[in-house]
């Protein structure tokens, strides 16, 4: 993993929701390293190195929604 | 089950079944003196609360040489009287203007040993009466008269107070910065917890997820004074999703979301969000709700707080609130206006969100504070009465449930959506 690395989360089609497993898979045979895949939601987040690697992975991996970058969240009080 | 609860009791009324006495509206009600005046041009003996020390009056123990009491603070008399007597017709002939409306006082409460219970009851029945008497423009005179009496001004705004709905048997999912275990107003609850934070438990360092789950469904009788909480029979599912630090990443909130589903919690509220300028919403998130409506959870998630209105900056809705299957609270203050800092665009729905008092992480044990954070556990404590009112509903359904029943607002759906949410 390259020093850049990017934490990602990716949701995966109606269609291919009860094949996560597979995608998964698919996803790690191209690089991505997986640390969550949540059935219910349909969600996976993990580790990559280059955000090119998101077009990549929706391109060569059928079921795969949507893959983007992790964001940073706070609390909503009013400082 | 009606024998064996007349068995443990006495005799439980049936429904409408009223006192004998009436209860009579002043729509002028801050003049105790007109009132006075036209309840004595009718004949009638009427004390005065001003009369009593607030600990020692019971409306179950009239002075025996009055026929009623006037309740100051309200503009509310309470009068014995048969119907259609001549004092009676007195006082309604002395109305030329409908300044006065009167309805049989109705039996709330009736169980034997349970006087502070019935009392309650007869409050809210007060309470209803002075609301229909006074209308929308006596609704902010009673929130800033009752504010700090009873609860705090958000319950009173969202008519909390006078639900007969306490989110018994539905679990709410708080995703936040976990929970302070210790509270003394939660001894006794059960709370399952999980973080989702590594490196740190479930244990609230930072106050906020407290304060947010105090207001959901926190307890009815609060050691802190006022009462603060709404769906105080819910059950507690907190899951830490943002750190001590108040802050969380993609991958802590969506393992919650997956988590409170998976717990069958009915309602998930995130008082947590991201700028979203320049940005559409999130698939990921809109993808993760709409799994979830369908499995029965309905996510409420904070406007956000990024702008400062009286400056002129109004900023859209945050993540992931503006996602479409995600239901986004903004904020008004006690004067049910806008906050200043309430976010704009996808809301659909206003709670209240300014001067929020709730309890809090030790040594403070309670704080109160402002920020969308505050508007969102308002909504998810009453999405729990509606789940409680009809458990058959679908998270869609309770979501139209909220909204259809939201008090409008004079503001811009684009800033309260539907209006300001009220309780079942």
């Amino acid at each position: 993993m390259g020093p850049n690395k990017i934490h990602f989360v990716a949701s995966v089609d109606d269609e291919h929701l009860d094949q996560i497993n597979e995608i998964v898979k698919k996803m790690e045979g191209i690089g991505f390293y997986i640390e969550k895949v949540r059935k219910i939601t349909g969600t996976i987040s993990g580790i990559v190195d280059s955000v090119n690697s998101f077009q990549e992975a929706k391109a060569r991996i059928k079921g795969i929604k949507e893959i983007d970058s992790e964001r940073s969240y706070t609390t909503q009080i009013s400082v | 089950m009606h024998n064996n609860f007349s068995t443990q009791f006495g005799n439980v009324p049936e429904k409408g079944e009223t006192t004998g006495r009436f209860l009579v509206s002043f729509v002028d009600g801050g003049s105790e003196k007109k009132a006075m005046d036209l309840l004595t041009k009718a004949s009638f003996n009427v004390a005065t609360t001003s009369d009593f020390k607030e600990s020692s009056f019971s409306s179950a123990s009239l002075p025996d040489d009055s026929n009623g009491i006037y309740y100051k603070e309200l503009g509310v008399a309470l009068i014995k009287t048969e119907p259609y007597s001549d004092q009676m017709t007195t006082l309604l002939t002395n109305n030329p203007n409908g300044d006065i409306i009167m309805e049989p006082e109705r039996v709330i409460y009736a169980i034997k040993s349970l006087d502070k219970k019935y009392l309650e009851g007869y409050y809210d029945a007060v309470k209803h009466l002075y609301e229909k008497a006074q209308g929308s423009s006596g609704f902010q005179e009673q929130i800033e008269t009752l504010t700090d009496q009873e609860s705090t001004w958000g319950l009173l705004a969202t008519n909390v107070l006078a639900s007969k709905y306490t989110g018994k048997g539905v679990s709410i999912a708080v995703l936040d910065t976990g929970f302070y275990t210790g509270h003394p107003d939660f001894i006794g609850r059960v709370v399952d917890s999980r973080s989702f934070i590594p490196g740190e438990d479930v244990e609230d360092l930072n106050g906020h997820g407290t304060h947010c789950i105090g207001t959901a469904l926190g307890a009815k009788r609060s050691n802190l004074g006022s009462r603060y909480s709404i769906a105080h029979e819910a059950n507690i599912f907190a899951g830490k999703v943002l750190s001590n630090g108040g802050r969380g990443t993609d991958g802590s909130i969506l393992d919650g979301i997956e988590w409170a589903v998976e717990n069958n919690c009915k309602i998930i509220s995130m008082s947590l969000g991201a700028p979203s300028l320049g940005q559409s919403y999130s698939q990921v998130y809109e993808d993760a709700a709409r799994r979830a409506i369908a499995k029965g959870t309905l996510i409420i998630a904070a406007a956000g707080n990024d702008s400062a209105r009286r400056k002129g900056k109004v900023m859209p809705v945050s993540h992931p609130a503006n996602c479409p299957s995600i239901m986004a609270v903004g904020a008004v203050d006690s004067k049910l206006k806008v906050a200043d800092f309430s976010n704009h665009g996808q809301v659909d729905i206003a709670a209240p969100g300014v001067d929020i008092f709730s309890c809090w992480k030790s040594p403070e044990n309670s704080n109160t504070i402002s920020g969308t954070s505050m508007a969102t556990p308002h909504v998810a404590g009453i999405a729990a009465l509606y789940a409680e009112a009809n458990p058959a509903a679908t998270a869609y359904q309770l979501w139209q449930a909220i909204t259809v029943n939201a008090k409008r607002l004079n503001s811009p759906s684009s800033d309260v959506g539907a209006g300001l949410v009220q309780a079942k």
